[in-house]
């Protein structure tokens, strides 16, 4: 039914998601919101997804063939896939479609 | 209750497929059925459990995992930080919906603020409670479909995880959109490949972070 290791990374996984949602709550709740978090606020999420984005290509060989481009080409896909329709389900189902039937060709 | 559906029908269109995807993955890696329900309802994060299933197949230790999951949902300390009055104002509901705020389960709080004001503190709580149960259930759902879909349909499944990328590619052209700062785009670009190419991937999100945050700080009137 239960791996043990699985069960144990399963309950690190709840653990560090809970505490990025109940933490700001615990510290926060009596205080103001600062200029400082409110900047971070704002900004940081776009730098945390873009960065995220690239953690994804590690394990990437760029240097042997097709040099990672069956990855770049189905990312530009769903990029002007997404600035086309803007369904955020259609464009990741069919970019991973996509990615999919590059990597059987 | 039909009002809440429909508020949530969004979600629930987004979260059975992406679900799904993630049913699938982890089944793909050798979860068994108790272990995708057990990880759609304590862990509950999206991308979050994507990455978990990378990090169970690398073999990865637990404060890796604790702490790579904790920086993968750390814009969701924004969100909590956002919601504070409304949770504030709830009454024991609110462990639950703290525990539970999503990315949508955020959007949509977030779209009936203004509404949700000016309830009772039985109707507010018992409100964003809903939203988050729902949201909640739809996921949960979605995962489940997604093992019992890649135990009976029996295809290649290699290439799903590309599901991820794709996932970040919308989420940062929505988050670019809605707070267009090139700088920070080219910024966050350059430190990932630098990182990409000379950094360890255990160590790619504390390094990205902390850079991340502390240039972020240092360059504040630039940006």
């Amino acid at each position: 039914m239960f791996e043990k290791y699985i069960l144990m990374m399963i309950f690190a996984a709840f653990l560090g998601t809970y505490l990025s949602r109940v933490l700001p709550y615990v510290f926060f709740k009596h205080k103001k919101e600062s200029q400082n978090l409110l900047f971070i606020q704002k900004n940081m999420p776009l730098l945390i997804i873009i960065v995220l984005f690239f953690y994804t290509f590690y394990g990437v060989d760029f240097t042997h063939s097709p040099y990672g481009l069956d990855m770049i080409l189905a990312c530009v896909f769903v990029f002007l896939f997404h600035l086309k329709f803007k369904n955020a389900l259609l464009s990741i189902i069919l970019g991973t479609i996509f990615y999919m039937i590059c990597l059987r060709l | 209750m039909k009002k809440l559906l429909v508020i949530t029908l969004p979600v629930l269109m987004g979260y059975i497929p992406l679900g799904m995807a993630f049913g699938i993955l982890a089944s793909s890696a050798g979860f068994s059925f108790y272990e995708v329900l057990l990880s759609s309802v304590i862990v509950y994060a999206g991308a979050g459990q994507f990455i978990l299933v990378a990090l169970i197949s690398a073999g990865a230790g637990f404060l890796e995992v604790a702490l790579t999951s904790f920086l993968v949902n750390f814009r969701h300390f924004f969100y909590t930080l956002s919601l504070l009055e409304e949770f504030k104002k709830m009454n024991f509901l609110k462990h639950y919906a703290i525990f539970a705020l999503t990315d949508e389960s955020f959007a949509i709080i977030s779209s009936k603020k203004r509404q949700i004001k000016n309830l009772k503190q039985k109707g507010h709580s018992q409100l964003i409670f809903a939203i988050c149960f729902l949201n909640h259930s739809y996921w949960i759902l979605g995962s489940l479909l997604g093992f019992l879909f890649q135990q009976n349909v029996k295809i290649d499944y290699s290439g799903i995880e590309f599901s991820l990328n794709a996932l970040f590619i919308v989420l940062a052209y929505e988050l670019y959109k809605q707070n267009p700062k090139f700088k920070i785009l080219l910024f966050a670009t350059l430190l990932s490949l630098i990182a990409l190419f000379y950094i360890d991937k255990a160590y790619m999100f504390a390094f990205c972070l902390s850079m991340g945050l502390a240039l972020l700080f240092l360059g504040k009137k630039y940006v």
